[in-house]
C-alpha cells in the first residue's frame, strides 16, 4: 500500500515529491515512471540532436533526488487504469498498487492528424528521448525532411535537423509560424529568420498523405493544394493533447484534460491530477482548460502535493507561459498572445515594431486588463508583462508607455531620451513602463515582501484587481 | 516555505534620488575585471538591478529571491535553483538560453546575460559582506534585511484561504 503513488515521473511530479516531503518526512511516496529513466528535461531533447547541448546535461532530477527524498520509482511501468471505489491502480506491468493519496502526473501525447499512410516507418512525433534515440539512429541517412506543424516542438525540431545538414520544410495549417503565438506581424519576423538560414515553408496548407515506395519508405508527402513535396523523413508536430488513457471508464471526469478543482483533486477524493493531463483553471479565460507549458506544470504539481499531504493549498490558476528560439529569432509570449484583430472593440492591441533592430513588442488587452503579449527580439524585462497578467491590474492608465517604453538600467544602456538622475524638476515628464508606475500600495506589497502576485493580490468579485488606478504618492 | 527567512535587498522609495550609482556598481561587481573603467571599455557591463523612474521618484528594483520563485519553476533544466540559504542563483554550466526564466519573472528581475546565451540575474554578491549595490546607495536607499517586519502590509481578508487547519 502506497501513501502516495505519483503515476508520471515528469516536472509534476518532481514537485509534488518536493511539496509532499516539505510536509510529510516519512509518508511511502512511490512513482511510476513510463520511461526507464529519471525525469528529464522535454526541451532538451532537440538540442541534444542539434548537438549543442551534451547529453549528460538531459536529466532533470538525478537518481540521487529520488534517494534524498525516499522515493521509490518503479522504472518502465505505467498507469494503465483506476479503480476508483477498491482504491487500486492497474499498473502496465500486470501488477496492482492500492493507494491512499494518487496523482496523475500523465502528461500529454502527440496529437497525429488524419494523414494517409500516416502508420509505418520513417514517420516520427517528437517528444520523448526514445523518439529523439529512434530518429538520431536513422540521422545519417535522412536528407530531406518535411515537419508536419509550425508549433514549438516542430520549429525547434527544424532548427535541429538544418543544424544537422537535413533539407528541412515545414507545413503549416494555419498562415503564420508559432500560429497560438505569433500574429501575421509577429510571424514575418520569424519567416525572415528562416528565410536567412534557408528553412523552406509552406504556410495555410496541410499534408492529407503520405506515399511510400513498395518496401515501405516515405518517399514524397502530398499537400492539400495538391503539391508534392519529396522527403525521406515525416515529422510530425502538429500538438500535444492530454493523456486521457489511463482514467477512461474509471468514473474520473474528464473534458479535454482530466478536470480538476482548484486543489487539484479530481471529483474523486483523494486522486488529484497536475501538469498536461489535467484541466485546471486558467485566469485569463475565467474557465478550466489544459495548459500544456512546462511552469504551469511545476506550479500544479506542488499545489497538488501540498493539498494531498493535507496543507490546504489553493490553485489560483494559469495560462501559457512560452520563451523559444530558433535561427536566431526569439519570441517571448503570454497568455493570449495570437489575437489579430479586435473583436468588436473587445480587445486592444498594442503593438511596437522597430524592423531596423528586429524589434517586436505586442500586448492585448481587454477590459482594461492585459491578457497577453509577445516580445520579439528584444526579451529584457519581458518578465513586467507577465506580472500584469498574473496580478490583473487596471493598464489603462499607463498604456501609453506599455509597449513603447520598458525601463532599463540606463546608467548602463543609455535610453533615447534619458534624464539626467536628481533633476527632478526635468524628470517630471518621464514615465516609462515599469515597476514605478504601479499603484504605490501594489507596489510596496511586492517589493518589499516576497510573495506569489496571484496569491496574494487582492481582487473585487469580479476579479478586478483592487490595486488598479493611480494611487501614487510621487 | 523556507522557516528561515531570506535576507534581500530592499528598496525604500523615500530615500532614492535615481542616482544609478546601484547599477553601476552591480556592473562592475560582476563584471570579470572589477574594476570601472576596464568594465565600461572592455567588458560587457550588465547590472542586475534596475532604477525605476517615474516622474519625480524613483526606487532600484531587484531580485525578490522569492520564497517560491517564478523563475525556479520556468526552468527547464534545473539551472535555476533556490540554494539552502534562500539565495536563487543560475548555474550557468546548466543554462540553455531558452529564457522562460525571463518571461516569467513578474520582477523583470532575470535577464539574458549580455555577450552570451545563458540568463543572468542578482546572485547577491557572494564575494562580499554587503551586496555591491547597497554598499554603493549614498542615501540608504537599499537594505540587506529580511523583509519580516514587511509582513504587516499583507491585505487581511487573504490571510483564511490558503491555510486550513
Amino acid at each position: 500500500m502506497a501513501k502516495y503513488l505519483i503515476a508520471g515521473n515528469s516536472v509534476a511530479a518532481v514537485s509534488a515529491i518536493q511539496a509532499i516531503r516539505s510536509i510529510d518526512a516519512d509518508g511511502e511516496i512511490v512513482v511510476l515512471s513510463p520511461e526507464r529513466i529519471t525525469a528529464y528535461c522535454r526541451p532538451l531533447i532537440t538540442y541534444i540532436l542539434a548537438g549543442d547541448v551534451e547529453e549528460w546535461r538531459l536529466p532533470y532530477k538525478r537518481e540521487s533526488f529520488y534517494q534524498q527524498n525516499n522515493v521509490k520509482v518503479l522504472y518502465g511501468v505505467a498507469l494503465e487504469g483506476v479503480d476508483t471505489e477498491k482504491r487500486v491502480a492497474y499498473l502496465s506491468d500486470g501488477d496492482t498498487m492500492p493507494f491512499e493519496k494518487l496523482l496523475l502526473a500523465v502528461g500529454g501525447k502527440p496529437f497525429i492528424p488524419p494523414i494517409e499512410n500516416v502508420e509505418g516507418p520513417d514517420v516520427y512525433t517528437y517528444t520523448t528521448v526514445s523518439d529523439m534515440n529512434a530518429l538520431r539512429e536513422r540521422l545519417a541517412e535522412i536528407k530531406r525532411v518535411v515537419v508536419v506543424g509550425a508549433g514549438m516542438i516542430g520549429m525547434k525540431v527544424a532548427e535541429a535537423l538544418k543544424k544537422c545538414g537535413k533539407e528541412v520544410t515545414i507545413v503549416e495549417l494555419m498562415d503564420r509560424i508559432l500560429p497560438m503565438v505569433l500574429d501575421r506581424k509577429g510571424s514575418e519576423f520569424a519567416e525572415r529568420a528562416l528565410d536567412k538560414a534557408g528553412v523552406s515553408y509552406v504556410l495555410g496548407d496541410s499534408v492529407v498523405g503520405i506515399h511510400r515506395d513498395a518496401s515501405g519508405r516515405v518517399k514524397q508527402v502530398e499537400l492539400k493544394s495538391g503539391t508534392k513535396i519529396d522527403c525521406d523523413t515525416v515529422v510530425v508536430a502538429v500538438g500535444v493533447r492530454p493523456n486521457l488513457e489511463p482514467v477512461k471508464d474509471s468514473g474520473i471526469e474528464t473534458n479535454r484534460g482530466i478536470i480538476v478543482d482548484d486543489t487539484l483533486e479530481t471529483n474523486v477524493e483523494g486522486i488529484y491530477a497536475a501538469g498536461d493531463c489535467a484541466e485546471a483553471y486558467d485566469i485569463i479565460l475565467g474557465q478550466k482548460r489544459p495548459n500544456l507549458v512546462w511552469p504551469v506544470a511545476y506550479r500544479q504539481g506542488f499545489i497538488a502535493g501540498l493539498n494531498m499531504a493535507g496543507y490546504r493549498r489553493r490553485y489560483v490558476g494559469g495560462f501559457p507561459i512560452n520563451s523559444i528560439g530558433f535561427f536566431g529569432f526569439q519570441v517571448c509570449s503570454a497568455g493570449m498572445s495570437a489575437v489579430e484583430d479586435e473583436v468588436n472593440g473587445s480587445f486592444e492591441i498594442l503593438t511596437y515594431v522597430d524592423e531596423e533592430k528586429g524589434v517586436y513588442r505586442k500586448a492585448v488587452i481587454g477590459n482594461n486588463r492585459l491578457l497577453g503579449f509577445a516580445v520579439i527580439g528584444d526579451v529584457r524585462r519581458a518578465g513586467l508583462y507577465t506580472g500584469l497578467i498574473w496580478s490583473r491590474m487596471d493598464v489603462s492608465y499607463f498604456k501609453d508607455k506599455l509597449v513603447t517604453d520598458v525601463s532599463f538600467p540606463e546608467a548602463i544602456y543609455p535610453l533615447e531620451g534619458a534624464l539626467p538622475a536628481m533633476n527632478f524638476s526635468s524628470r517630471k515628464s518621464i514615465r516609462r513602463f515599469g515597476w514605478a508606475v504601479f499603484p504605490y500600495s501594489y507596489r510596496r506589497l511586492f517589493t518589499g515582501y516576497s510573495a506569489r502576485i496571484e496569491e496574494i493580490c487582492a481582487f473585487d468579485e469580479k476579479g478586478v484587481c483592487l490595486y488598479g488606478g493611480d494611487d501614487d504618492q510621487g | 516555505m523556507s522557516a528561515k527567512r531570506t535576507k534581500r535587498v530592499l528598496p525604500i522609495e523615500e530615500n532614492c534620488m535615481g542616482c544609478r550609482l546601484c547599477e553601476v556598481a552591480c556592473a562592475i561587481e560582476h563584471s570579470e575585471f572589477k574594476d570601472p573603467l576596464l568594465t565600461f571599455f572592455q567588458g560587457k557591463p550588465q547590472s542586475f538591478t534596475v532604477v525605476e523612474v517615474d516622474g519625480a521618484f524613483s526606487f532600484s528594483l531587484n531580485c525578490r529571491h522569492c520564497d517560491e520563485p517564478y523563475c525556479v519553476e520556468a526552468c527547464i533544466t534545473g539551472a535555476m535553483h533556490k540554494e539552502h540559504d534562500g539565495r536563487v542563483i543560475v548555474y550557468e554550466d546548466l543554462c540553455i538560453g531558452c529564457y522562460m526564466c525571463v518571461v516569467s519573472c513578474p520582477w523583470g528581475a532575470v535577464n539574458p546575460k549580455e555577450g552570451s546565451k545563458k540568463a543572468a540575474k542578482c546572485d547577491l554578491c557572494p564575494d562580499r559582506e554587503l551586496p555591491a549595490c547597497v554598499q554603493a546607495c549614498p542615501n540608504r536607499a537599499l537594505v540587506y534585511d529580511t523583509s519580516e517586519e514587511l509582513i504587516f502590509f499583507l491585505p487581511e481578508e487573504e490571510e483564511e484561504p490558503f491555510i486550513e487547519g
